[in-house]
């Protein structure tokens, strides 16, 4: 049994097992994907053929895969000591900036309602744009917490504010009436091998993350920044250049998020990201990065990004009134902060 | 000494005109009525075609007769983010202002303030528990609209029946509430139809599209979905799509853009539009009147319509534009 546990540990993240005890990553990460493992396992039990199906659980992993994109910059800037609440707006600008220049570049509405004629090439060229729109508010972000010493709470909320406003500004609030047909089709409701594009996107995102944050130096840099910052200094690391980036990679993951999510919806959904920023927060501090920095894997959030998904999709099919999957998630958040705090206390005793 | 005689003033104003039944808001004297040519409009949330294409209408209306408007609107639709916004407006005293309250009770007090400083005040889409005061309201029953919206899913389904489902936007939302509240009443009259609850997504297009599926994997003779705002139905048309599944009989709320051209695409078979233009238009063209001290009926309601499928010249028409 305790074999048995502490292969299956070492799987979940092989980077840490060499400094911590098996029971302190089990505590640490492990039962993340117990408390998951066992929530599937329950909605399976009480509704075996509805919920457990090829198509539902395909459904699951479309519906995790664009907010996932968020939740993995966010793990970078968590794991930094940040905060980066700007992810929603920044998913919002990049999708109507895209948008509008694709709608610019052409195709008439020859494609249906709602759609354009375009080809990949113009889908391709708002990609570029959404990506751009992210990297610039992302790299806003980044040289004001680097350079002048603002709460990245306080910086990221204000971004908020501003990229939602720029994008109504450009829309006066109008969700956008045509998108390349292309774009909806091969990306939105694209599959490949049976598999949703959406979600082959965004676990090969996962995948570059995973390695960027565990086995790159610029990962080992950016757990160093956030364990800590003054001996990073010392120890030669660029600490501000690395905020920077960290925080220009999340800006960039919002951007692609903001193309995928045109492609998803066939519009731009301006009014619809209020909650994305707490969303992924919440995955990546119940993946087990810890708030204040320094520790955090790719994976734990890839984990945890599934709980509130699977949750409010067991309790619909299940039937149970929607309340509750507001409070349940509210709860496993608390447990997951806890489970952190007394992780730590004991790390520093 | 003067603060507290302009409350006894008031004070006075208010009762004599709660007094007077609550109608009498036009037949006032003008007296007290600033001297600006501005109306102040307060929509409910920031960004939201339904409002946008009502201040468009009112705009355009206003700079026919010569006034300015100015427009602010909360960032979320609820009472504590717009009462700071109504606060704002009355400071500004302005000759006229017109509102779409978020609350029929909670945001009261702003709005007396404007109506005992002199304002003439309208309020549209939404309106206050207590209309003692107020110049106009000019009204959609938002009930009435939900059992449109029953009648006409009922009759799409047919006689054959099925299950039934609600997709409302955020929770306490009382403009949505009240749509499906009128859904319910009305739904429960035609027997073969199985009513099988409402979903919140919280304006979250992504959580619409997951409630569709998930839904669908419960209840896969899920036979029709009515959605009580535009956010909520771009998610349910992308949850059907993902389930592949083109039996499901959609009615949504509203006549945004992305919801028109869905509609025309054949993926939503019938939208209930509200008309904000006219209610723009009706608002402006009954302060002015009422500023000119022209007396002015209490209530106008302006109803909604219902658009099927195919019938793309009524689409184009009551497509919500905010673009001025």
């Amino acid at each position: 049994m305790t074999a048995d546990a502490k292969s299956q540990i070492k799987t979940v993240n092989p980077e840490n097992a060499r400094e911590q005890s098996w029971w302190s990553l089990w505590l640490d990460r492990g039962w993340i994907l117990l408390l998951l493992a066992a929530i599937v396992v329950v909605f399976t039990g009480l509704a075996p053929d509805r919920f457990a199906s090829i198509d539902n659980f395909r459904n699951i992993a479309i519906d995790a895969s664009i907010l996932l994109l968020l939740a993995l910059g966010q793990t970078f800037v968590i794991v930094t000591r940040g905060i980066d609440l700007s992810v929603g707006s920044t998913l919002v600008l990049a999708s109507v900036t895209s948008t509008q220049v694709m709608l610019a570049l052409g195709g008439d509405a020859a494609g249906g309602f709602g759609r354009t004629n375009a080809g990949p090439g113009v889908v391709l060229i708002g990609a570029v744009v959404a990506l751009a729109t992210g990297a610039v508010v992302g790299a806003l972000n980044g040289v004001l917490i680097a350079y002048t010493k603002l709460p990245p709470l306080i910086v990221t909320l204000g971004t908020l504010g501003i990229a939602l406003g720029v994008a109504q500004i450009i829309t006066n609030g109008q969700d956008v009436r045509a998108v390349p047909g292309w774009l909806i089709d091969t990306i939105g409701l694209g599959e490949l091998a049976g598999v949703p594009v959406l979600v082959i996107i965004a676990a090969v995102i996962a995948v570059v993350a995973g390695i960027l944050l565990h086995a790159t130096r610029f990962g080992e840099w950016t757990l160093a920044v956030g364990s800590n910052p003054e001996a990073a200094r010392r120890a030669g690391i660029p600490v501000r250049h690395q905020l920077v980036a960290v925080y220009v990679i999340s800006g960039l993951l919002a951007g692609l998020a903001g193309i995928l999510s045109v492609a998803r919806f066939g519009t731009t959904t301006i009014g619809g990201h209020g909650n994305d920023n707490l969303a992924a927060v919440s995955a990546v501090v119940l993946g087990g990065t810890s708030l204040f920095g320094g520790v955090g894997t790719i994976l734990g959030t890839c984990v945890a990004l599934f709980i509130p998904v699977v949750l409010a999709n067991g309790f619909v099919i299940l039937g149970i009134p929607p309340f509750w999957q507001t409070v349940s998630v509210g709860v496993v958040l608390i447990v997951a902060v806890l489970v952190d705090q007394i992780r730590r206390r004991r790390a520093s005793q | 000494m003067k603060k507290s005689l302009a409350a006894i003033a008031a004070l006075t104003a208010v009762s004599a005109l709660a007094l007077s039944g609550c109608t009498t808001g036009a037949s006032s004297s003008n007296s007290g009525v600033p001297s600006n040519k501005t109306i102040a409009m307060v929509m409910g949330v920031a960004g939201n075609p339904f409002y946008e294409a009502l201040t468009c209408a009112a705009k355009a209306e206003a700079k026919k007769h010569g006034y300015s408007v100015t427009n602010a609107a909360p960032t979320t639709f609820a009472a504590p983010a717009q009462l700071p916004i109504l606060n704002g407006v009355v400071s500004a005293k302005p000759a006229g202002a017109i509102i779409a309250p978020t609350d029929p009770q909670a945001v009261s007090a702003p709005i007396q303030s404007l109506v005992s400083g002199g304002t003439k005040v309208a309020t549209v889409d939404t309106t206050l528990a207590s209309a003692g005061g107020l110049t106009t309201q000019v009204v959609t029953d938002n009930e009435k609209g939900g059992v449109l919206a029953a009648q006409t899913l009922a009759d799409l389904i047919g006689h054959k029946g099925g299950k039934v489902m609600v997709i409302q936007g955020p929770q306490g939302n009382v403009v949505e509430s009240a749509r499906r509240t009128g859904f319910e009443k009305e739904i429960s009259k035609h027997s073969p139809i199985k009513y099988i609850g409402v979903q919140y997504s919280e304006n979250d297009s992504s959580k619409a599209a997951q409630f569709v599926t998930a839904t669908l994997a419960a209840h896969p003779d899920l036979a029709g979905i009515f959605t009580t705002n535009d956010l909520g139905t771009i998610g349910v048309v992308t949850g059907l799509e993902q389930a592949k599944n083109k039996d499901v009989k959609l009615v949504a709320f509203d006549a945004a853009s992305p919801e028109v051209s869905a509609l025309k695409a054949g993926k939503i078979a019938a939208l209930i539009a509200q008309q904000p233009a006219a209610m723009g238009e009706t608002a402006v063209q009954k302060i002015v009147a009422a500023l000119k001290g022209d007396s002015v009926d209490p209530t106008t309601n302006v109803d909604s319509v219902v658009i099927k499928t195919g019938d793309d010249a009524a689409a184009d028409k009551y497509e919500y534009k905010g673009t001025c």
